[in-house]
């Protein structure tokens, strides 16, 4: 017994040990991210480098501020994230039930067809599926950037089905003989039990539309519905950057999702599981 | 069971309702969205009904004061044009993809395209070429805007043949920066600087210094900034495109020469050495600034920058030239184009004169420190007056070249770069590389 | 009858996705197979010319240059990444006060804007003036070029590409707790030690999720393009070391306006993608191993 807490003890220094000396190398480029954001341009490129600023300028937090409208593209960002979010929960749970335990002609077919769509280069689809927007006279408004999320993403389609497969067969068989019909049974009892995985996709979409440059750079035309993404490049100018204000509104695009993955992290964890992979 | 099947259909029903209503709830709540959809499609109906017409704008310039600066010019046009009025609309600069190109080309191919576009006129011919902008010809000839009124390289890079597509609008070009300092630790005379390039090659080998084995300081890296052998292809004499036949001649002598000159001192001082002095990626850390490199061919745009470096004391001069006398130098810059399909043609081109050739290129250059390229303008400039530094750059500018105007151009620039790169690794003989991407961009051109 | 509501059901409830396939993926797929067998700008259609786009791509140098460049940073970034990441992930699963601290450290990189990362790397690894040849000049070691240098580029990409492995080691996390820890109080009553432990319950327990990881991890190193983009500002330089095949791509579209070329070189990426996905899904069975079976 003693034997035994002493191994969990020595383990533990080890792991402190590695996981300190790996924080750093993960932290560094994030410590010089934020403290960029605090110097003047001129300070940006000393020689040697210094790690702290003379002074600390949170006049470029102001400027982010004068620069763009900070609240506006939060709020547009914001609404497209949420969009995508409620898409993705209400397409992507339904075909991965389907494809994990429902029988049906061609499941296995659209399976691994889901798993090919991942592959698709984005300079393919690009251009078509442009056309059908623009066709739909719907360029410039924000459907292009909502809409493909109801159709559901392969990515987040594998992950669920991989957690509906691990779930044990009685649950359904109790349901059944209690005559819920299919709808009943997913809505009522499976759904419920992927809360885990559901966050788990919640999360990867928010960091997802959160980042995402080129959708909106492509459809959205008018300079009050442009995303944070996109207003981060008002601080690059044809021939120079204004790193330190770039930086202070890199930090500030960041801070929401890091504060969000900070309190989602511990149930985040179990929301992946990979027990029932297989073809 | 046809209960149930009634009830599990309603539901998928209910939820995709719900779902739609919550969407168009926002998407008709938000006006801004349903605008932004018609302005460019609906533009030319409007202007039938109101007699205003309404132009967009779409330009790249997103940071603070040339945003500021667009909007102010663009709002002096529409006080003074009640007739037409123009909105801008700032499009994603860099990022992934060159921003504004991308999104011109889904743009125009979905049928969809803004009025005017701010567009980098290095590329205006390459899109001409495929069709994708409205001529102007016949709009400048009936508004008596003729090439005389523009330096000659920005007409030329505006124009194919004597078809014009564009209307220049702002430029930059390239002299030599020398840090005055170094030059008096050197023994070197701050108030004299190199005029030859065997001038040049003196003075930067007195300025490398040396800290153990590793350089202190480098005297000049003919490739840093905003060097390499395009610009001293023609420092030495050299031509790169034959203007009767419009075929490139990178292989010409004199840029043989600048190459071999050029590798040169890749040899000499270490290329992997003088690499790691340059790679400072898109001069974001400035060895020139942090006193590292004693010599280097920059922009105007660097003087402002530099301005703000404490301890930074340095000159400006043409950039030298083998026998000391015709100094050139290249020139880049933005224009103003109408995309294909766009609706307003006449009204767009008024627009584009007033920011290229009347107050509204005034403006933008006076805010924001770009040269323009209407001939007259820019020893008016404020700024222009108050720092004798700038006074170089624009007398250079009847002298500057346009980069090769030619379809395939950026084709040849990477054949271009490739090849210097080769050349400093000593992976190949100047004339023979550069033999090689003569013939392959003639190649590419002939296709 | 039971089978035939079932049916049913699944396509009813496959519905949205199957129309999605269509629409954003099925369609712009065979669009695209049809225009890399034509001349094509990206505006107009000017002929049907066959094979020729792809004859054309094989015989370009700077096709199999992208080619090898791509396959070179799969081949470095995807076991770099598998390695680095099983092993965080098993540190990270050690139970400690601070667990929950440390996970949200290793994560942040990956929400950190990649306009921004690519610059603070830049920075770092400055062949002259950065902090990491800084340090190794303070301490006497030799200081590579990084991105200055041909040989240095493509491993100085791999290790910017590990600081964002904070998505790998979530899944690596998830697959570690599918793990029964009766698994574990076993093989320690049997004395075996860590090593043991992880060479006989860890990675066999883990090897499906491992499959999953390298599947996806390739995809990702194939389609590799904003990372390099931004850092080279688009080049591909030095000497073309960091020109990733779907940089040529997009160059092609967008720049060259090849857009027959570029549809060409889509098509071979999604079928060589495809076939890699089936060499390893196939070897998968002599070494993935899954619990319960």
């Amino acid at each position: 017994m003693n034997s035994v807490r002493q191994v969990n003890w020595t383990s533990k220094i080890g792991a402190h040990a590695v996981l300190v000396l790996f924080s750093i190398f993960f932290m560094v480029p994030f410590f010089i991210l934020v403290s960029t954001s605090f110097k003047t341009q001129p300070e940006t490129f000393v020689y040697p480098i210094k790690w702290f600023p003379e002074n600390l300028h949170y006049e470029n937090y102001l400027d982010v501020f004068n620069v763009i409208p900070f609240f506006r593209y939060f709020f547009n960002t914001s609404f497209i994230t949420i969009m995508n979010v409620i898409g993705v929960l209400f397409s992507c749970p339904l075909a991965a039930y389907a494809l994990a335990r429902l029988q049906w002609k061609g499941r296995e077919l659209v399976f691994y067809i889901t798993l090919a769509v991942m592959m698709i280069p984005y300079a393919v689809t690009m251009v078509p599926v442009y056309m059908i927007f623009a066709k739909l006279q719907m360029i410039g408004t924000y459907w292009p950037l909502i809409l493909p999320a109801f159709f559901g993403a392969p990515f987040f389609i594998f992950l669920l089905r991989q957690f509906f497969k691990g779930l044990p067969k009685e649950l359904e068989d109790a349901a059944r003989v209690d005559g819920c019909n299919e709808m009943k049974i997913y809505l009522r009892i499976f759904l419920p039990l992927t809360k885990p995985a559901l966050l788990t996709i919640i999360i990867f979409q928010v960091i997802n539309s959160w980042n995402d440059f080129m959708g909106p750079l492509l459809y959205l035309q008018e300079s009050g519905m442009y995303t944070l993404q996109i207003g981060l490049q008002q601080f690059k100018t044809s021939h120079a950057t204004d790193w330190p204000a770039l930086m202070a509104a890199s930090v500030l695009i960041s801070l929401p999702i890091i504060v969000l993955f900070f309190f989602a992290q511990k149930r985040f964890m179990e929301g992946i599981t990979f027990t029932g992979i297989k073809g | 069971m046809t209960t149930s099947k009634v009830k599990g259909l309603s539901l998928v029903l209910a939820v995709t309702f719900f779902i739609v209503f919550a969407l168009t709830g926002c998407g008709s709540g938000n006006n801004a969205g349903s605008a932004g959809g018609s302005s460019n499609s609906g533009s030319g109906k409007e202007s039938a009904a109101g007699k205003v017409t309404k132009l967009t704008f779409w330009h790249p310039f997103g940071s603070e004061v040339e945003k500021a600066a667009m909007e102010e010019s663009v709002k002096m046009f529409n006080d003074t044009h009640p007739d037409i009025q123009v909105k801008a609309e700032f499009i994603g600069g860099g990022g992934s993809g060159n921003g504004i190109t991308d999104k011109l080309t889904v743009a125009i191919n979905g049928g969809n395209p803004p009025d005017v576009v701010a567009f980098d006129r290095f590329m205006v011919q390459q899109w001409a070429s495929q069709g994708l902008f409205e001529e102007l010809t016949a709009n400048a000839q009936a508004a008596g805007v003729t090439a005389d009124q523009f330096y000659d390289f920005s007409w030329k890079e505006a124009s194919m043949g004597d078809k014009l597509y564009a209307m220049p609008f702002t430029t930059d070009d390239r002299a030599l920066f020398y840090n005055k300092k170094l030059f008096r630790e050197a023994g070197l005379d701050p108030e004299n600087p190199p005029k030859t390039i065997a001038e040049l090659d003196a003075a930067a080998e007195k300025l490398t210094t040396k800290k153990g084995n590793r350089y202190d300081v480098l005297g000049f890296i003919p490739w840093m900034g905003q060097g390499g052998v395009l610009t001293w292809g023609w420092a030495f004499g050299g031509k790169y495109q034959d203007p009767e036949t419009g075929k490139i001649t990178a292989n010409d002598p004199q840029i043989v020469k600048a190459l071999e000159w050029q590798a040169g001192y890749a040899q000499k001082y270490q290329v992997q050495a003088v690499n790691d002095f340059a790679s400072a990626v898109g001069g974001d850390i400035n060895p020139f600034a942090a006193g590292k490199v004693a010599m280097m061919v920059g922009g105007s745009w660097e003087i402002s920058q530099f301005n703000t470096v404490p301890d930074l004391e340095y000159g400006v001069t043409p950039l030298p030239t083998p026998t000391g006398t015709d100094f050139n130098t290249w020139a880049g810059g933005w224009s103003f184009v109408v995309p294909k399909g766009a609706k307003n043609k006449d009204a767009a081109f008024t627009f584009a004169k007033f920011m290229s050739m009347e107050d509204g290129a005034k403006n933008y250059a006076e805010k924001t420190g770009w040269f323009v390229c209407q001939k007259d303008m820019n020893s008016e400039l404020s700024w222009v007056k108050s720092e004798p530094r700038y006074q170089v750059f624009v007398d250079l500018f009847p002298n500057a070249y346009a980069r090769p105007i030619i379809t395939k151009g950026q084709f040849f620039f990477d054949q271009l770069n490739a090849a210097q790169e080769k050349a400093h690794l000593g992976k190949g003989d100047a004339k023979a590389l550069l033999d090689e991407v003569t013939e392959k961009t003639n190649a590419e051109l002939a296709k | 009858m039971e089978t035939t509501r079932k049916g049913y059901y699944g396509w009813l409830f496959a519905m949205p996705w199957l129309l999605g396939i269509a629409i954003f993926y099925l369609y712009p797929l065979l669009s695209s197979f049809y225009y890399s067998f034509t001349k094509f700008n990206g505006f107009d259609v000017t002929g049907f010319v066959g094979f020729a786009n792809y004859v054309e791509l094989v015989k370009d140098e700077l096709f199999w240059i992208s080619v090898r460049n791509t396959f070179y940073y799969a081949l470095l970034a995807v076991p770099t990444g598998l390695i680095l990441g099983v092993f965080l992930a098993i540190m990270l699963n050690v139970k400690t006060r601070l667990q929950g601290i440390y996970r949200v450290i290793y994560f942040i990189p990956t929400l950190v804007p990649i306009v921004a990362c690519g610059v603070i790397w830049q920075w770092l690894l400055n062949a002259q003036f950065g902090v990491v040849n800084y340090l190794l000049y303070e301490v006497g070691l030799p200081q590579p070029g990084w991105f200055s240098s041909e040989i240095w580029s493509m491993p100085s990409l791999v290790l910017i590409a590990q600081w964002c492995v904070g998505s790998g080691i979530i899944v690596f996390l998830a697959g570690l707790q599918d793990i029964p820890g009766d698994y574990y109080e076993a093989a320690t009553i049997d004395g075996g030690g860590h090593v043991r432990k992880f060479w006989h319950i860890t990675l066999p327990l883990m090897s499906p999720v491992i499959l999953y990881h390298v599947i996806m991890a390739l995809i990702g190193a194939l389609q590799q393009f904003i990372l390099p983009f931004i850092v080279t500002g688009g080049t591909g330089s030095p000497a073309n070391s960091l020109l990733f095949y779907n940089m040529l791509l997009y160059k092609k579209a967008f720049a060259f306006f090849e857009m027959g070329h570029a549809n060409a070189m889509a098509w071979l990426m999604f079928v060589a993608v495809m076939v890699l996905t089936v060499v390893l899904n196939w070897s998968s069975k002599r070494w993935v191993h899954y619990m319960g079976d």
